[in-house]
């Protein structure tokens, strides 16, 4: 039987999430993830890049050319499709135990349905 | 403005050395990069205050992923430490003598800092070869005459 993978780290949740909707440089990535995170989670470089190094040895994101137009220094990610795989699979689970909580009415009360 | 980010983005190049090898070589511009960025952002959209909250994310983040590199390191774990007994035994001799705390506080500080500075010099010799002052001069066996093997005990190893 397969072992179901662990939970992955909330910056590597958001950086995978970041991406999910197209290629992106570094600031963007960051500012995408402050915004999905709602201020909660304060990706500053050196998290970022910790946590791209650890997504690109896992194959989960590769580095892509940039649009044409782009600044030459800055470096684009993307998303491989092993790593929308596993973030599928990451918020698949999430959106099971979100359930499992509703049923048990431990979902703040002002949170949206 | 410019300058004080100017300033920032020079100090936080400045700290780059101090983080992991890999993530410095593999990403070291893009970070210096990417924080001036943010720098920049954040004091346009919340001025000061936004600097603040840039460089103290900084700061938490040099805590949580430079520090334990830096540790592994003994030219940065052993004078750390011996600065930190030092301090921690004076400072409880001085309490024991409640008199005498008052006037020597600067002297546990510089005595520290002299440990501390100490085993700084002591690790970084070791580590590139140059032999301790304290050291016994090395020589080879063959080099002392067959005299000498009768006394083991007067080999200088």
């Amino acid at each position: 039987m397969a072992q179901p993978n662990p939970p992955l780290a909330r910056p590597a949740l958001v950086i995978l999430l970041a991406l999910a909707d197209g290629d992106k440089h570094g600031y963007a990535i960051m500012r995408e993830a402050r915004e999905l995170s709602e201020g909660q989670l304060n990706i500053g470089p050196a998290t970022l890049y910790t946590t791209i190094q650890r997504l690109l040895e896992a194959d989960w994101i590769a580095e892509v050319a940039g649009p044409k137009d782009s600044d030459a220094r800055r470096r684009y990610y993307g998303l491989t499709r092993q790593g929308r795989s596993v973030l599928t699979a990451e918020l698949a689970q999430m959106e099971s135990l979100l359930k499992r909580s509703k049923a048990l009415r431990l979902r703040p009360s002002g949170s949206a349905s | 403005m410019i300058t004080f980010i100017a300033l920032s983005t020079r100090l936080y190049a400045t700290l780059l050395p101090l983080y992991p090898p890999d993530l410095r070589r593999d990403f070291g511009d893009e970070m210096a990069g990417l924080f001036a960025e943010d720098l920049a952002d954040a004091w346009q959209t919340a001025g000061a205050s936004g600097a603040i909250r840039v460089w103290f994310s900084t700061a938490l983040e040099f805590a949580r992923i430079a520090v334990p590199g830096l540790l592994q390191i003994p030219a940065v774990a052993v004078p750390l430490l011996s600065f930190l007994l030092s301090a921690a035994v004076v400072s409880l001799e001085l309490m024991l003598t409640p008199n005498r705390a008052d006037s020597a506080m600067g002297g546990v500080l510089i005595g520290a800092f002299v440990s501390g500075l100490t085993s700084f010099v002591t690790v970084r010799a070791g580590e590139s070869g140059v032999p301790h002052p304290l050291e016994l001069p090395r020589c080879s066996k063959s080099a002392i005459s067959p005299n000498v093997s009768s006394a083991p005990l007067l080999w200088i190893v």
